[in-house]
């Protein structure tokens, strides 16, 4: 038997079920596809990803390492691009690319409507990296994109004892007309814990842990428009 | 985009629980692995009880971890017949900072001694505690904030100094590992 620490120290099994169960853990809306293949004339969304959809632009769309693919055989128009190539061996209508820095040269054109919805490859980083990741991103994006992100607070680094945790990620992404991303609209949730009449307090994770309790729309490099609600 | 265009009859779903693992979450990831592999942090603990003689556990755990001490200590269900607590489970670092405090001193005033494993990602999950005086090192913050809070406590941190990239299995075990005692 041998002690591990840390998920790298050992090699991992490469065959199909392993890297199948692995991008499953990490991909909880694969659910809704497995669900949607079982029925032929409907159809579950998920609410935040039709919020999505009903604020794109007309033009191309893509939701990049998102289970996008879900939404593919809904609404043909919504492209889809993963980072794992275990996708391809269950749906072929996808774009597999693992390097960010690559991925406007792998797209076959660039888009007006770009999501990236609580992506787990993403996390592990700094605010700064999540800035890089867009920076990224808006190579793949003609001007007037609208860029729709969201992801977790739990999985960031921020030192969250001495950090108005609300603020820092706020700040942050207001910061981004650096990069050519204009913030218009944005939803954070802490969840308010407040004790039951008992004096006990729930431990629920923070909202929406499948799409992220921070959600960011922005638009790259245009005007901001009124959100469809 | 005309969301009209589409042939199915579409059914929005609101937030529902996706996640299906957490039961199997240790063992599920132990079969990733070409040879048999034991979290190092599980026997961490193991190897803490058996050699500081505690024989009557009361375990917190919320996934498949500790079948060891399962199997060669007396379990038992409250905290006060325990010779030790031992704490795993995530929730437990869900709570807000102050009761999370509570709930430490709760548990003390029954048993003797606490072996607690808090998830760094879930301190502070409702963003309402905030103290600039702790350190930038968020692992050391974390200790100093427990220290600051239970003045009557001994706290030993036995947990390792290092940034999280996810791959960590802080999901099945987590990362700060104290143990308390009344001083």
């Amino acid at each position: 038997m041998k002690y591990i620490e840390v998920f790298n120290q050992y090699p991992m099994r490469k065959d199909w079920k392993t890297m199948y169960t692995r991008y499953r853990l990490g991909r909880l809306k694969h659910q809704y596809w497995l669900w949607n293949r079982k029925h032929k004339d409907e159809a579950v969304v998920d609410h935040y990803d039709y919020f999505i959809l009903k604020n794109c632009r007309p033009g191309k769309t893509l939701f990049y390492a998102s289970a996008g693919y879900y939404l593919r055989d809904i609404f043909p128009e919504v492209e889809t691009a993963e980072m794992h190539s275990v996708v391809e061996t269950f749906y072929k209508d996808t774009i597999i690319c693992t390097d960010r820095s690559k991925l406007a040269e792998v797209l076959p054109h660039k888009y007006d409507n770009f999501a990236v919805v609580n992506n787990r490859a993403d996390h592990w980083v700094t605010v700064d990296g999540l800035t890089e990741h867009l920076t990224n991103y808006t190579k793949a994006m003609n001007d007037g994109c609208r860029v729709f992100y969201s992801f977790r607070d739990t999985q960031i680094h921020v030192n969250r004892l001495t950090t108005n945790m609300e603020e820092h990620f706020l700040s942050w992404a207001q910061s981004l007309t650096k990069i050519g991303l204009s913030l218009v609209w944005y939803d954070i949730r802490f969840d308010k814990k407040v004790p039951n009449e008992g004096g006990e307090y729930n431990t629920h994770e923070n909202p929406d842990p499948t799409n992220g309790n921070l959600k960011f729309i922005f638009v790259y490099k245009g005007d901001p428009w009124e959100i469809v609600t | 985009m005309d969301l009209n265009k589409t042939t199915k009859k579409v059914t929005l779903q609101g937030y529902t629980n996706l996640y299906k693992w957490a039961k199997v979450y240790n063992s599920l990831q132990m079969k990733f692995f070409t040879e048999p592999v034991k979290m190092r942090r599980v026997k961490q603990i193991e190897d803490f009880v058996l050699l500081n003689e505690f024989e009557k556990v009361k375990l917190v755990i919320d996934t498949d971890v500790l079948d060891n001490l399962k199997r060669t200590k007396t379990c038992v269900d409250s905290f006060s017949e325990a010779d030790i607590v031992i704490i795993t489970d995530q929730k437990f670092s869900r709570y807000p900072c102050p009761e999370l405090i509570n709930q430490i001193e709760k548990i003390l005033v029954e048993s003797k001694s606490l072996y607690l494993c808090l998830n760094r990602n879930y301190i502070n999950i409702d963003n309402s505690y905030i103290d600039p005086t702790l350190s930038d090192n968020f692992c050391l913050a974390i200790t100093q904030w427990l220290r600051k809070s239970l003045p009557d406590y001994s706290i030993v941190d036995m947990s390792l100094d290092y940034v999280e990239y996810g791959d960590y299995f802080t999901w099945a075990v987590p990362d700060r590992h104290y143990f308390i005692t009344k001083k």
